[in-house]
């Protein structure tokens, strides 16, 4: 089902995503719910959640990276006229690091030990190009030095360990837009790194969206950073799409519990740090949902309806939120 | 009945019969022979299997089959009393190294390093050559060939368990140091030497079964594996099935002991199990 | 780099020299075997004194450990208590054979254990995976003189498509050579390969856990190029230090199947030093197979320091 009305020019559009868990022939638990998505051209869209939430599974389903035993059950994936889930590996692979690439997470682990910068940089441009090695050479120190890497001529000679963290996830940047993506799929790109690091990061992803004409996926736990930076949000819980709307109007005008408790918790400067809250209990398993709200366990506002689906209702624009709570 | 796991239980049901059934005949070998593994029957020589020799008969007309049967008894004595020997000569030394740790330790480490970098098999048959040709002297050296590797496990096992905050505990409340190493640190060593134990038993098996090949082992006319294969190769041309019957029994013997070491292995050390 | 490979130069000596210490003392263990051997349980107390005096065994050990070891520095093993005979030209001679089949051997093991183990890494935990490893465990297990009376039986009397034994000198006619090491280094290689293809496999499936084989899919590789790019170089660092270890056994096993095969080499001189009771031959092939092993795990040593930038650094 169509949540927002797309426009024609949407890079991405996720309809009715559903991601199971299988085992023995049959599944055993629900990953992601009913997703629907969409980024539209030069688009950074934020997707929200805690760690277990689906995000990054919901992600890998688009550039057929699924592991083991975790399968795309139901929804489309249009992109650029094509459904991703359709696609043969063989023909996934075309796509992946060339029209869809990904800034991974972790990046202190994200670069093979064994090989030199330069060459991992340029190994998708070797991949998904017949370009000869001295002309991958010249785009790889160009892009090295887009994202800000003093002397890329010595840098890329350079083995990872040579690199400090910030400096590694620059290079993943640089290895991401070097193929000139349509989309980028970035991946908490920095939860590995020093906070005074992650804001250079970003600042740098700010300035990339203004030089390129990719669409961003940025994928993170963390509401406050990515709302300065993402056009639209979407809040994901327990592998359903909770909320989304324009990125500051999740903040100002959060809707959905699971929302306002997230925000809740993101301490803010000028806030006595005693009313901080957090959010109780955990994240539900995949094995335990039913058809009713996924938040309720832990949700203060909870009544007997909760245990009934719960619809999307629109709050205006493009506004909506999966909860019956009107104000 | 319950269903069985396999992945954990698997290799060890795969091997327990084929040692059960080794130690049987080396225990019982007078029963089970349907010969006399000595009786020689000139009428007979070279004779292919058939129903009377399951196995066929070797040069001087002994029945093959008798013969192997017989030779397990060397391979199995061999094989414990070797390993008994490099375990404990092992676990004294890994347990001296990391007690004491300091001098001794590297002295004796690097020591078992130099050891365990020679081939075995050469160490075995210049021993061999030294202390003269008996399955006594075999035993003695395929045990000392065993000393470094036990030896390795043993001092690895007890730092670590010397770096565990039990043993701390015990130290505190002042439990001496024979007692530390009797009550706490050689029941932590018994899971992984056994496992070792079953690897180098079949380990032990090759190098008498090598030995007695090369004419330096078990002496003929006593039957043993190797030179009964020695012998076959001999013969290879009229009468294959010499050596087909102790190698056979030779291949099963290694193989299912190594079965047997991962078995224990995988039962014993789940974090090892992948 | 350089400092840490002066290091474990440094260290090999002490190793060289205590290995053949304990050579030395393992030939010599029981006072007298040496001559008893060699003139035979009936010799008089006279003529045994006699040869002892001859050779300079009834010396104490430790001074007969230095005047051999001086000379064996240099070359000199010394003269053959069977035929007076100097023993260093006939190891030098020798040697090159004991090289090639140990050489051919590894190089069998090692192929099959890269190609083997990478694809039961790669195919973890299903049909692939479990038919490599129990081929694996099968190879690890036979006997390699069985083996090679096998290989003998099938390959050159049934067949006969190879010498059953036999050396010809590369230097004669290399297509002889070759056609008659085929069978020995795979009687050699096939039994060594066992090990290295476990090793490889779970050195496989450890790299293939890490993050950065992840990034490297995302980029859309092929499954090929991954293992062959990404995966198969890191996962080559843990297993060079195995297969080191692993040359070690292989090139003990030199002893038997150069008997087996019936060539020329530094093993089948081990036998030859044995059973003419020859103790400075046995002594001088024995020293050089284990200098085989020590060099060998000196340079893989020193390889494996360089193809991992990380030990460059760490102990820098």
């Amino acid at each position: 089902m169509s949540i927002i009305g797309s426009t024609g020019g949407d890079v991405l559009e996720i309809n009715g995503l559903s991601i199971e868990l299988t085992g023995r022939g049959k599944t055993v638990g629900s990953i992601v719910h009913d997703v629907s998505l969409r980024i539209g051209h030069r688009e950074i869209v934020g997707l929200i959640g805690e760690s277990g939430s689906g995000k990054t599974i919901a992600a890998k389903s688009l550039i057929g990276l699924l592991p083991n035993r975790i399968r795309v059950t139901e929804g489309t994936a249009m992109f650029r006229g094509t459904d991703l889930f359709t696609l043969s590996p063989k023909a996934i692979r075309k796509i992946r690091g060339k029209a869809i690439s990904v800034i991974p997470q972790d990046a202190l682990h994200a670069l093979n030990p064994v090989h030199r910068i330069g060459r991992q940089v340029g190994e998708p441009l070797s991949i998904h190009t017949d370009r000869s090695g001295s002309a991958i050479r010249e785009i790889v120190l160009e892009y090295l030095a887009k994202v800000k890497i003093d002397n890329p001529r010595l840098r890329a000679r350079q083995y990872p360990h040579q690199f400090s963290g910030g400096m590694q996830q620059r290079a993943l940047t640089a290895m991401a837009v070097s193929t000139e993506p349509s989309l980028i799929i970035a991946d908490e790109p920095t939860t590995a790194l020093d906070v005074t690091i992650q804001a250079q990061i970003i600042a740098l992803l700010k300035d990339l969206r203004d030089g390129t004409e990719a669409s961003f996926l940025f994928i993170s736990h963390d509401l406050g950073l990515v709302s300065t930076l993402c056009d639209r949000i979407y809040v994901m819980y327990a592998g359903e799409i909770v909320e989304s709307a324009q990125g500051a109007d999740i903040f100002s005008k959060p809707r959905h519990p699971y929302t306002r408790a997230l925000i809740g918790s993101v301490p803010r400067l000028h806030e006595n740090p005693d009313t901080l809250q957090i959010i109780a209990g955990q994240i539900a398993s995949p094995f335990e949902h039913d058809s009713g709200c996924r938040f309720r366990a832990r949700c203060s506002f909870a009544e007997d309806r909760c245990a009934n689906p719960q619809p999307m209702r629109s709050h205006g624009g493009i506004h909506v939120s999966r909860c019956w709570i009107e104000d | 009945m319950g269903r069985i796991n396999w992945r954990k239980y698997g290799l060890l049901i795969f091997s327990l019969p084929v040692v059960v059934l080794l130690f049987c005949a080396s225990a019982f070998s007078s029963f089970l022979a349907p010969y006399d593994p000595y009786y020689l029957d000139v009428m007979y020589m070279l004779e292919g299997p058939s129903s009377g020799h399951l196995f066929g008969t070797d040069e001087l007309g002994r029945d093959v089959l008798s013969r192997t049967i017989y030779a397990s008894q060397i391979s199995i004595v061999v094989g414990l009393i070797a390993v008994a020997i490099g375990m404990t000569g092992g676990t004294v030394i890994g347990i001296t190294a990391a007690y004491f740790g300091g001098l001794i330790d590297n002295l004796l480490m690097r020591l078992m390093d130099i050891l365990f970098s020679f081939p075995a098999i050469l160490l075995a048959v210049i021993l061999m050559a030294s202390l003269g040709t008996s399955i006594l002297n075999a035993m003695l050296a395929i045990g000392i060939i065993f000393i470094p590797g036990f030896a390795r496990l043993t001092r690895a096992v007890t730092q670590t368990v010397q770096r565990q905050q039990y043993l701390e505990a015990a130290i505190c409340i002042g439990v001496s140091g024979p007692r530390l190493i009797w009550r706490e640190i050689l029941p932590n060593v018994f899971g992984p030497v056994v496992v070792e134990a079953a690897v180098a038993f079949s380990y032990a098996v090759l190098l008498e079964s090598a030995l007695s090949f090369l004419g330096l082992g078990a002496q003929p006319p006593e039957p043993s594996w190797g030179n009964m294969i020695n012998t076959g190769r001999g013969f290879i041309e009229q009468a294959p099935w010499i050596s087909l019957a102790p190698g056979m029994a030779l291949f099963l013997c290694v193989f299912s002991f190594n079965i047997l070491g991962d078995g224990l292995r995988d039962l014993l050390d789940p974090k090892l199990n992948k | 780099m350089i400092r840490l490979i002066l290091i474990r130069l440094l260290t090999f000596v002490p190793t060289v020299i205590v290995a053949s210490m304990v050579l030395f003392v393992a030939v010599n263990v029981v006072p007298g075997s040496a001559s008893k051997a060699a003139l035979g349980i009936y010799a008089t107390p006279q003529a045994v004194k006699r040869f002892e005096h001859q050779h300079g065994l009834d010396r104490p050990l430790v001074i007969q450990y230095v005047e051999w070891a001086g000379k064996a520095v240099r070359g000199n093993f010394g003269m053959s208590f069977q035929n007076a005979v100097a023993v260093g030209p006939e190891v030098k001679k020798r040697l090159p054979v004991t090289l090639q089949l140990a050489g051919m051997a590894f190089l069998v093991a090692v192929g099959l254990a890269i190609s083997l183990g990478a694809l039961a890494g790669f195919y973890h935990q299903r049909l692939p995976d479990v038919c490599i490893t129990s081929i694996a465990t099968l190879f690890g297990s036979v006997p390699n003189f069985w083996l090679a009376t096998l290989l003998i039986y099938l390959f050159s009397l049934h067949l006969g498509w190879l010498p059953t034994g036999g050396y010809v000198p590369y230097s004669e006619d290399l297509v002889a050579n070759l056609r008659g090491m085929i069978l020995p280094s795979i009687a050699l290689g096939v039994v060594s390969s066992g090990l290295l293809i476990r090793i490889m496999r779970t050195s496989l499936i450890e790299v293939m856990s890490a993050h950065f084989i992840e990034t490297a899919q995302s980029k859309g590789i092929s499954n090929f190029n991954l293992v062959i790019r990404h995966a198969l170089r890191n996962a080559l660092i843990p297993f060079l230090t195995v297969s080191a270890v692993e040359f070690g056994f292989l090139v003990g096993g030199v002893v038997i199947l150069e008997d087996v095969f019936r060539i020329p080499g530094i093993g089948s001189l081990v036998l030859v030093g044995i059973i003419n009771r020859d103790y400075p031959v046995l002594l001088a092939a024995a020293m050089v197979i284990t200098m085989i092993v020590l060099v060998t795990n000196l340079l893989v040593d020193l390889l494996a320091t360089m193809i991992d930038p990380r030990q460059v650094r760490a102990r820098n």
